[in-house]
């Protein structure tokens, strides 16, 4: 036993060398948020195309530059493109679109055309109506303003490719072509469009920073009366991260600095704090190491739940660092007195947090390993270091802590208050149950721009396109039966756009029709305009009679070169991707694509949504079934009615907190029900504290209890001040919970008997 | 739900934009007459003729409406260019996919109110009154012009443009002879307005 601590020292010592050789080795803290899904539930071919969508949306970033002259406009947007150019933080920044890609495609549209068919002229077509054609193509040539050449008529006499072309999904239906520029001009401003995809990834602080610098130098350059409205990934990322760090920067510096100052004018010494941050950090690098073995990659959001739960471990250490007030106590005699207490609370929390490794959810497993490891290390730093550092000698506690002390036990001795106050307290709860909703939604985690948002906004309504996360995956054994599939579905979307459900969509089926309707649109030209009307038309026209048909060959997808925009549609052969345009109500979409095996609905921030979802719903299972295990612990030790006497503070904390902050309008999330956990845990702890403190140590014991409590507001409480509405939830449950804990913890005392220890 | 306010909100701004416009569009002039048009085709041995109304709505737009020998409206705006026959859905080219329409109206409008100064960066305009009082311009196109036209001819008297000729590179011309021509402040008829409004003019 006497080299306990120097091999205590040295397991940490080994941690402590393991974690930091695997962050050397570039062992990645993983942040995204899907891993967390369990593993059966993820197809890699909707994974993919995850990938695919953030390439394509992820880095762009769209500016919109105008000014009251448009040629002050063009100039100034020509100076931005500029700068941002030769800044070297973007990929491409597009003033004018190139059209090279296209003009490929429309050349292999003349050659290869002769079974492309516009939908409203397959439908006449359909209904026999060959005549109105012939006599559109006629009213173009005679009385149209556009040329028509000869040669174009030779080979499409009815102008069915003309029409093709026209209806063709128009991408930027509010923007003017103008010198090459796309522009607006809306209320005396022209506004023009400059495209641009940045260098590296939108959530690196160093690239946003340097992106953001380029835009500011370029704008700072624009002349006067200019405006620049912007939007992308990287610039709400910028704000996000920009508020966060401020947040962090306010509530920790205060929630330090108000720990620090509560330790040390309690305790009258740095001591205690040193010791309780050493046991922390203890427990958190045993922890990481623990989970890194194990899983050989390290979640974030492992390392921020696992390290909140982790924060339970100060109770233990502020309980033994109160024995100093006790009465002739020397630091070796101060731990055995509360080691049944502190090992009775160390096991229900172990249970709580190890019942998050049933789950089958990957990121609640390592949050248990992280957990019990790291409470683990926590608990055996207090009872094997506190005692050996320890050199405080005994004194006595501040007035106003004794005094507060021994108003709550007088307060909690009165017989009625042991019933009173719980029933008081869920009386105050249960009409909560009115108002008690929950919400998942991932973007709740992060609070918008105010201003990026309005100039997004802005942008949507000058251009007429907003950035669509959603979008139909398709996935087909090959090319062809893909393109029919889309074009099923091609059918049911044309139909959402007329009652104006959906504006448009844009998929590949669109530009490139399968073979099989390119043959079916073959055979209906020659049925119904060809045969009956084509000779008499080409006589109309003055044309020489038709030649001899060549024999037609379709159009493929992998026969013609595709304009970037439309190749980035495809994932693999068979694998597609089709965008819908704004969409009123996107469960409509999701139910229409039930039909059809080979077209699935994707909304990735719905699947982030959904797992936060699940793991709320887990999470809540779990505490249930924590409490049922801790309440059989509780029984073995206090018998069936102690063992209710100690499970009801913390019982009614975490019923009633959650209840409560429902009046402040507060959904349960994923986080409330960590909160709801940690104060499970913590309440727990203060109870037993409570329980097997005996009449001498009453005093110093709810010392502790307070003191841990304070604590427990100053870290997780403040967190309630968080503008983020998800942290801001979580801190509210926190400090209603352990208020209710704190204030129920002395009842834990009812059914002893007096003579047990 | 958000998402249908904002389409909502963006059919607002659109109509609030295209009242905007049709405000502005009655304070300038507004060009109406009749024309016959005479196309030849190269490779064809009859040209096409046709007759009917034009309205050339300032900065707005140009209706061209042929008569006979079938009705056929032609509808060109910033926007682009629709062409509506009965018994057709409307054709339509908007000025994204087909950025040279941008410039034709541009030459269209110019030609057809004699206002050659708007052209004189991408031709280079030839001018000559004769004793009759009937001028003739003969424009070339210089290097700026972004138009596969290798000639416009322009005849009229004061500020009438009678006839234009329009000679394109890979040799189809247009003869246009224009008459009746009324000018005046406005407003276009309700027909007109809708046609244009419908056009995105």
């Amino acid at each position: 036993m006497r080299y306990r601590l120097p091999i205590w020292l040295a397991l940490v010592a080994i941690a402590l060398a393991y974690v930091a050789i695997a962050g050397w080795n570039g062992t990645h803290i993983r942040s995204n948020l899907l891993a967390l899904l369990p593993d059966e539930s993820r197809d890699p071919v909707v994974e993919a195309s995850k990938q695919r969508v953030k390439e394509l949306s992820f880095q762009k970033a769209v500016f919109l530059v105008g000014h009251a002259e448009p040629t002050h406009a063009i100039k100034a947007a020509e100076a931005l493109a500029h700068s941002l150019t030769t800044s070297q933080n973007f990929q491409t920044v597009t003033l004018r679109p190139d059209s090279s890609g296209m003009a490929a495609l429309l050349s292999a549209f003349q050659t290869h055309g002769q079974g492309l068919l516009s939908s409203s002229d397959r439908a006449a077509l359909t209904a026999d109506q060959g005549q109105n054609l012939a006599q559109r193509a006629l009213g173009s040539v005679f009385a149209g303003l556009l040329p028509v050449p000869v040669a174009t008529l030779e080979n499409d006499p009815f102008l069915l490719l003309h029409s093709y072309l026209a209806a063709l999904p128009n991408p930027a239906p509010l923007l003017r072509m103008r010198d090459g520029i796309l522009l607006r001009k809306v209320d005396g401003m022209t506004w023009i469009y400059l495209d641009t995809r940045i260098k590296g990834d939108p959530l690196s602080l160093s690239i946003q920073k340097q992106v953001a610098d380029a835009v500011t130098r370029g704008e700072a350059a624009l002349p006067t009366g200019t405006m620049l409205l912007r939007t992308g990934a990287v610039f709400f990322a910028r704000a996000g991260a920009d508020a966060a760090m401020m947040e962090a920067g306010t509530i920790g510096g205060v929630s330090i600095l108000g720990v620090i100052i509560l330790l040390v004018v309690v305790f009258r010494g740095v001591g205690p704090l040193l010791m309780n941050v050493a046991a922390i950090a203890i427990g958190i690098i045993c922890a990481a190491a623990s989970v890194i073995a194990l899983f050989d990659s390290l979640h974030v959001i492992t390392l921020l739940m696992g390290t909140s739960l982790i924060g339970v471990s100060v109770d233990y250490g502020l309980h033994y660092c109160c024995g100093r007030f006790g009465a002739g106590q020397t630091p070796q005699q101060r731990l055995p007195r509360i080691l049944p207490g502190l090992t009775l609370g160390l096991a229900t929390t172990l249970i709580g947090y190890a019942c998050l490794a049933i789950a089958p959810l990957p990121g609640l497993r390592q949050v248990a390993v992280f957990t019990v490891v790291g409470l683990g290390a926590a608990f055996i730093s207090v009872v094997i270091l506190f005692p050996a550092v320890d050199r405080a000698p005994q004194r006595a506690a501040p007035a106003w802590l004794s005094a507060i002390v021994a108003e709550l036990w007088r307060i909690a001795d009165r017989g009625w208050f042991r019933w009173a106050a719980p029933v008081l307290i869920l009386a105050i709860a249960l009409p909560g149950i009115a108002y008690f909703t929950a919400n998942d939604d991932v973007r709740r985690l992060q609070k918008q721009d105010g201003d990026l948002l309005r100039q997004q906004r802005q942008i949507e309504g000058i251009t007429g396109f907003a950035p669509q996360g959603h979008y139909l995956l398709i996935d087909a054994p090959d090319t062809e039966s893909a393109l029919r599939a889309e074009e099923d579905v091609g059918k049911h979307l044309d139909g959402m756009v007329a009652p104006g459900i959906l504006t448009g969509w844009r998929g590949l089926s669109q530009w490139v029709p399968s073979t099989h309707r390119q043959n079916q649109n073959r055979r209906l030209v020659s049925d119904r305009l060809e045969q009956p009307f084509l000779a008499a038309h080409r006589n109309r026209l003055g044309l020489s009679a038709a030649p001899d048909g060549a024999v037609f060959v379709p159009l493929t997808l992998e026969g013609v070169a595709m304009p970037k925009a439309l190749g980035s549609l495809i994932l693999a052969p068979g694998q597609h991707l089709v965008f819908p345009d704004s969409i009123k109500n996107p469960d409509e979409l999701a139910s229409l694509m039930s039909s059809n095996t080979a077209v699935q609905y994707v909304n990735p921030t719905a699947d982030v949504t959904s797992v936060l979802q699940r793991y709320r719903e887990r999470a809540l299972m779990l505490l249930a079934v924590t409490i049922a295990l801790t309440y059989l612990l509780l029984m073995w030790r206090y018998g069936w009615r102690g063992g209710l006497a100690v499970l009801a503070p913390p019982m009614i904390a975490v019923v009633a907190a959650p209840l409560i902050a429902s009046y402040a309008g507060a959904p349960m999330t994923m986080f409330s029900v960590l909160a709801m956990i940690l104060v499970f845990s913590i309440g727990g702890d203060y109870a037993i504290f409570c329980r097997e403190a005996d009449r001498d140590h009453r005093a110093i014991t709810l010392m502790a209890v307070l003191c841990a409590a304070m604590t427990t507001w100053l870290s997780f409480g403040l967190l309630a001040a968080s503008s983020v509405a998800t942290v801001h939830e979580f801190g509210l449950t926190m400090i209603i919970g352990t208020a209710i804990a704190v204030m129920l913890a002395p009842t834990a005392q009812s059914f002893k008997s007096r003579h047990k220890t | 739900m958000k998402r249908s306010l904002g389409a909502v909100l963006i059919v607002c701004l659109g109509l609030t934009i295209c009242g905007l416009s049709a405000a502005e569009a009655q304070s300038s002039q507004i060009l109406r007459g009749e024309y016959t048009q005479q196309r030849t085709l190269k490779g064809l041995a009859k040209p096409f003729h046709s007759a009917g109304r034009f309205v050339l709505a300032g900065d707005r737009g140009l209706i061209w409406q042929a008569l006979s020998p079938f009705a056929a409206t032609t509808i060109l705006t910033d926007a682009g260019i629709t062409q509506k026959m009965a018994n057709t859905s409307p054709l339509k080219i908007s000025a994204a996919q087909a950025p040279f329409l941008q410039n034709f109206r541009h030459v269209l409008r110019a030609s057809l109110s004699g206002q050659f100064d708007l052209l004189s960066g991408q031709f280079h305009v030839d001018k000559t009154v004769g004793d009759d009082g009937i001028w003739r311009a003969v424009l070339t196109p210089g290097d700026a012009a972004a138009l596969p036209i290798t000639r416009l001819e322009i005849t009229g008297r004061s500020g009438d443009v009678q006839s234009i000729l329009l000679v394109r590179a890979n040799g189809d011309r247009d003869l246009i002879q224009l008459a009746k021509h009324e000018r005046h402040g406005g407003p276009l008829s309700p027909d007109e307005a809708a046609l244009l409004a419908a056009s995105g003019g």
